[in-house]
């Protein structure tokens, strides 16, 4: 499984990585994302595991670059915030679960129109 | 840290708003934008940063968010509005906590010492101010019943007889501002100040010297008058005429009065320094008013420190404690170690009412046995 590496300016001597959709299924995962947030979003790449890893990866990658990061957090902290805002903008009432890397929606997932 | 350290961040909204558009063409902006606000509210909530809105926000906006902040808060604690005292205020709180009284006691004796040394200070001045010395010593009038008719004796021994009298009432004063200045010197032991001590002492050396010189001229009067009554021969060339100098006791007396003039604006230093000392140690219910603190609050303040009727004491350690003057009644209850003592060092003044006498002091020498 590849692992995206932070784009942190501060590069630190550990490694700090996005962590797995898998490290993410239980609460006390130490991060703050939606419960049903790791299994919805596997289930919607249809139990694909590598292909929802690399989906979310790319996608937190992205969030790392923006705003939802505060500019001066770098190393976990930086990816701690990518991760929560991340969840947090996809699963939503109206449109979850979704995947913004692959367009995959509900309506994908169970074959009907969008 | 230098600038090009600090990320710059794209905008997660339109990073936001190209998935949206890629993932749903068919939604509309308005629909985004929701999504978007929606999506904000929730990373806010989830990692405390707020994208878009912080940035957006201008200098009024976050002073504005301050302010409404700061008046939350201030509705949230409230400031207690300080109570100004005035010195009735402070013998109330004495009275609901007698072992205070003994922690404000010196602060309290020597205000009203200090206050007492101006009052006596002020009578002092104004009896210099009305001593009148002769203009006329003894050895003018010796030289005239000397040198003069026969005649000019009986008129020598008239102005004899006056200059008597101005002597014995001038000597009359000074022995009272003499007096009254040991008083202020005694009221003032406890003060400790320099400045004041300097100004009584050299007050009563200028006393002292202008009632020795007044007394010698007394007594040389008399004894003229006697000479001139009984018809022997006067000398004007003796010698102890010559120590008559009333230019000297007009120095002496100048000198009292600038004297008392230093010692009194000592004294009134010392009155303020200790009317804050005591306004200090009532702070904690409030504001004490200090030009209330005159005479007559001094002298109640005086009383209810002195004042331990009925007041329980077992818990106050009373090591080097001055009881001085400080009455009690059967119902005081003293510390178990103390009880002797304080039976063994008071008087019974009245009904029931004891008082401890004057030298009292509940020095170390119970300093293992006394409770702490």
């Amino acid at each position: 499984m590849s692992e995206q590496e932070t784009a942190s300016p501060r590069m630190t001597r550990l490694r700090v990585t996005i962590p797995p959709l898998k490290d993410l299924v239980y609460e006390q995962c130490g991060y703050a994302v939606p419960a049903t947030f790791a299994c919805g979003f596997v289930d919607l790449h249809l139990d694909d595991w590598e292909r929802a890893e690399r989906d979310w990866e790319n996608f937190v990658a992205l969030v790392l670059d923006t705003d939802a990061v505060h500019p001066r957090a770098s190393g976990g902290v930086a990816i701690r915030q990518a991760v929560e805002a991340a969840a947090a903008f996809l699963v939503d009432d109206e449109l979850w679960p979704w995947c913004p890397m692959c367009k995959l929606d509900a309506d994908d997932r169970t074959g009907g129109d969008r | 840290m230098s600038a090009d350290l600090v990320r710059a961040p794209g905008s997660f909204r339109q990073l936001g708003e190209r998935l949206l558009g890629e993932s749903f063409p068919a939604m509309d902006a308005e629909d985004v934008d929701r999504y978007l606000d929606r999506a904000v509210a929730r990373v806010h909530e989830a990692t405390g940063t707020e994208p878009l809105q912080r940035l957006r926000a201008s200098r009024a906006e976050v002073l504005e968010l301050v302010e409404i902040g700061r008046e939350d808060f201030r509705s949230a604690h409230p400031r207690r509005p300080v109570a100004v005292l005035a010195p009735d205020d402070v013998i109330a709180h004495l009275g609901r906590r007698p072992t205070m009284k003994l922690l404000a006691r010196k602060l309290v004796l020597d205000f009203a010492d200090a206050l007492d040394v101006i009052r006596t200070l002020d009578e002092v001045g104004d009896a210099a101010a009305v001593i009148e010395l002769p203009a006329a010593g003894t050895p003018d009038l010796a030289l005239s019943a000397c040198s003069g008719p026969a005649a000019a004796r009986d008129r020598v021994r008239g102005l004899a007889a006056e200059l008597a009298t101005g002597l014995t009432a001038a000597r009359n004063l000074v022995r009272a501002v003499d007096l009254a200045i040991d008083s202020a010197i005694d009221l003032a032991s406890s003060l400790r100040d320099r400045n004041l001590a300097r100004g009584l002492a050299d007050a009563r050396t200028s006393a002292r010297c202008l009632d020795q010189s007044l007394g010698l001229d007394h007594v040389l009067t008399g004894d003229l008058s006697r000479d001139l009554e009984r018809g022997r021969p006067v000398r004007p060339d003796r010698p102890a005429y010559a120590e008559i100098d009333r230019a000297g006791d007009r120095a002496h007396l100048r000198r009292l009065a600038d004297s008392v003039v230093v010692a009194r604006a000592a004294a009134q230093e010392v009155r303020e320094a200790l009317a804050r000392d005591i306004a200090r140690m009532f702070l904690r219910i409030g504001r004490l008013n200090l030009d209330r603190l005159d005479d007559e609050s001094a002298e109640a303040l005086r009383e209810a420190v002195n004042d331990l009727r009925g007041a329980d004491l077992r818990s106050v350690n009373l090591v080097g404690v001055d009881l001085e003057g400080v009455r009690w009644s059967p119902a005081t209850r003293w510390p178990d170690d103390w009880r002797a003592q304080i039976d063994r060092d008071s008087v019974l003044i009245g009904d029931g009412l004891f008082e401890v006498r004057a030298g009292a002091r509940t020095a170390g020498t119970h300093l293992l046995l006394a409770p702490l």
